[in-house]
């Protein structure tokens, strides 16, 4: 289970509203690289990883990721905050705003709602680890794209915050398929799927 | 801004960090379960965790719904909550 704290993982305070800044980041929320996707994913492809490190790796990254979408979200929320029908005329946030108001909602930049084949759980650790390792490495490129299109100081701070959290996940992710291959190793099996082809638990590796 | 407000706003960024801090050591120890020095790494910033938190939630209100202390009022719903701002 979770518990919530009353306050964010990186601090996020939006002084100057820009609806047009906040129509690109949000693919961060619900985009089909974003933070809702990539804690779903995470936490999903826990229960069948049949190493105890590796389901710790995928439960506190999935997390992390959760207070991610937090930031993200907040961002967007501060972004649009007391917005006059005119300027939302004027920035091109009045599709948005026709369906959601100032409310925020998982979608991508281009209008496209979250779903959840923007990830998917394989059953197989190998498979679902170098998917995660992807994951990483697309939301970095994803933070990466924001950054060459803003420049105000107040939302490129947790941007940054959230881009060097990518390079870090993408590290323990590294980790946990090096953590994985060995164990496969140690019997000189290849071919095979840990979670599935034989008889494997927490207390069987 | 006042004395007291000066003091929260201190107390609080060093609670962030110390939870940043917290946060990646985690993620480290869930690869290397035996690296001893990350281990007491972590010891060292959890003990620093709880002192600042109980602090915090003794003199500016609760932080987790599990530290309200009120017996008249939920104050778990009377600070803001971290997206206004104020955080």
């Amino acid at each position: 289970m979770w518990s919530y704290e009353k306050k964010l993982q990186y601090p996020v305070n939006i002084t100057r509203p820009n609806p047009q800044i906040a129509q690109v980041i949000i693919s961060q929320f619900g985009g089909p690289d974003g933070e809702l996707g990539a804690a779903m994913r995470y936490l999903s492809q826990r229960y069948t990883i049949p190493y105890r490190e590796v389901a710790g790796c995928l439960t506190d990254i999935g997390t992390e990721e959760l207070a991610h979408m937090e930031i993200i979200s907040t961002m967007v929320h501060q972004l649009t905050k007391s917005l006059s029908p005119e300027e939302i005329k004027a920035s091109g946030f009045d599709k948005y705003y026709v369906d959601h108001t100032l409310g925020v909602w998982p979608q991508a930049a281009g209008g496209i709602p979250f779903n959840a084949c923007e990830f998917q759980v394989k059953g197989d650790p190998i498979t679902d680890l170098y998917e995660d390792m992807a994951a990483e490495q697309k939301a970095r490129s994803t933070y990466d794209n924001i950054l060459r299109l803003i420049s105000d100081a107040e939302v490129c701070d947790p941007i940054r915050f959230l881009r060097e959290r990518e390079i870090v996940h993408f590290q323990r992710f590294g980790e946990c398929t090096r953590i994985v291959q060995d164990k496969l190793n140690q019997k000189n099996f290849y071919m095979y799927n840990p979670a599935f082809d034989k008889p494997c638990s927490c207390n069987n590796q | 801004m006042t004395m007291n407000q000066l003091g929260r706003k201190r107390l609080f960024k060093f609670i962030c960090e110390v939870d940043f801090a917290l946060d990646d050591i985690c993620l480290y120890l869930d690869t290397h379960p035996c690296d001893r020095q990350a281990l007491e790494y972590y010891h060292k910033y959890k003990e620093l965790r709880e002192q600042a938190l109980a602090e915090y939630s003794e003199c500016f209100g609760p932080l987790t719904s599990n530290q309200v202390e009120d017996h008249n009022y939920w104050t778990w719903v009377r600070d803001p909550w971290p997206w206004e701002g104020e955080c």
